[in-house]
């Protein structure tokens, strides 16, 4: 599997650019990328489409997730792409870290959130991003199919529920 | 409103308030710019913070702009002045505060408060702010937006506007909402 097939790009939900999830339910409130945002910031970015898990990543024990570990991923029409959220050297002017629009450079993604990479060849997704983030279960499920079919055999979905 | 000349001082800034922050400034670098490198203007005013000593941070005000992905900037420098309170922990909060609320109101603001930065000021930013939020049925989660999933996930959610957001979940559960979608989870 490579790109995503015109039922998972079905799946995933539309194209949106950053925040237009957000902005269609609260138009009285848009939000915008700012200084540095819209980026596009390379050599941070590995392309997970075609063979999965890059050579080396910062692995951690399920328990042991924080931000000091954490991935964030979208999935575009080119693929699955995975950088670390604290790549120093980062374009944001007003966030400590790397923001799911650098990985699209300010373009349109079906989906986006964080994963960390636990030991054994397990990863741990979820779907927060503010600016790509699932709406629907729908859309959730079809990430992780999305996931699974690049590769990743173990996908443990962190949604905490109360 | 006093004629706002083309070259003022930092000093002089909260004299102008608002309209001296960038306007005079940027028209005569944006038209200079353009003549010589076709550039284009991306933002404005724009911060560019370095640490400071713990009470300070140096900031800069100034246009940005970019050629061939090229970044330059043409800056004026002031000093921010704060102690670490509340809201203010750290240099990043202040960034977050700027981020939140938009540059140009942050400037205004902290230039009219002589470049003193309270918590009080803080509030004040954040009670105009017209951003709402939604608080989880049990209350340990701020989301960024109403969506569905969330909902169906966290229970009812209750609608809170910035001022009581900021309030209950302080300067940087804000900004891991908007980035996040969603803050007091792990991560």
């Amino acid at each position: 599997m490579a790109k995503p097939n015109q039922l998972q790009k079905r799946q995933l939900g539309p194209l949106v650019r950053p925040f237009e999830r957000h902005n269609r339910l609260q138009p009285e409130q848009k939000r915008t990328l700012k200084l540095g945002e819209g980026e596009l910031f390379s050599v941070a970015i590995y392309d997970a489409t075609e063979d999965g898990r890059p050579d080396r990543v910062i692995t951690t024990k399920l328990s042991d997730r924080d931000s000091a570990n954490k991935y964030i991923w979208v999935i575009t029409p080119n693929g699955l792409f995975i950088a670390y959220e604290a790549t120093p050297g980062h374009p944001n002017r007003f966030r400590t870290g790397l923001c799911h629009s650098n990985l699209t450079g300010g373009k349109r993604a079906y989906q986006g959130g964080e994963l960390w990479f636990i030991e054994g060849d397990v990863i741990v997704i979820n779907f927060y991003s503010g600016r790509y983030g699932a709406e629907n279960k729908t859309q959730e499920d079809a990430v992780l199919l999305y996931f699974q079919s690049v590769g990743y055999q173990t996908v443990l979905i962190d949604t905490e529920r109360v | 409103m006093n004629q706002v000349p083309e070259e003022i001082t930092i000093e002089e800034l909260p004299a102008y308030g608002e309209k001296a922050l960038g306007l005079r400034p940027v028209k005569r670098v944006r038209k200079a710019f353009r003549l010589k490198y076709s550039q284009k203007l991306i933002d404005r005013p724009v911060f560019i913070m370095t640490a400071g000593d713990g009470t300070t941070l140096y900031v800069r005000i100034g246009d940005v702009f970019r050629k061939t992905g090229v970044w330059l900037t043409k800056n004026k420098a002031i000093d921010i002045y704060y102690q670490p309170s509340v809201y203010i922990k750290s240099d990043d909060d202040i960034r977050r505060i700027a981020g939140l609320i938009g540059t140009k109101r942050f400037a205004a603001a902290v230039a009219k408060a002589s470049y003193v930065l309270t918590d009080e000021l803080v509030e004040s930013l954040f009670e105009q702010d017209k951003t709402v939020f939604w608080v989880s049925k049990n209350g340990k989660r701020l989301l960024a937006s109403a969506f569905d999933i969330n909902q169906e996930r966290y229970g009812p959610l209750q609608e809170v506007n910035a001022i009581q957001a900021l309030k209950r979940y302080g300067v940087s559960s804000l900004d891991e909402a908007i980035e996040r979608g969603i803050a007091g989870t792990n991560g």
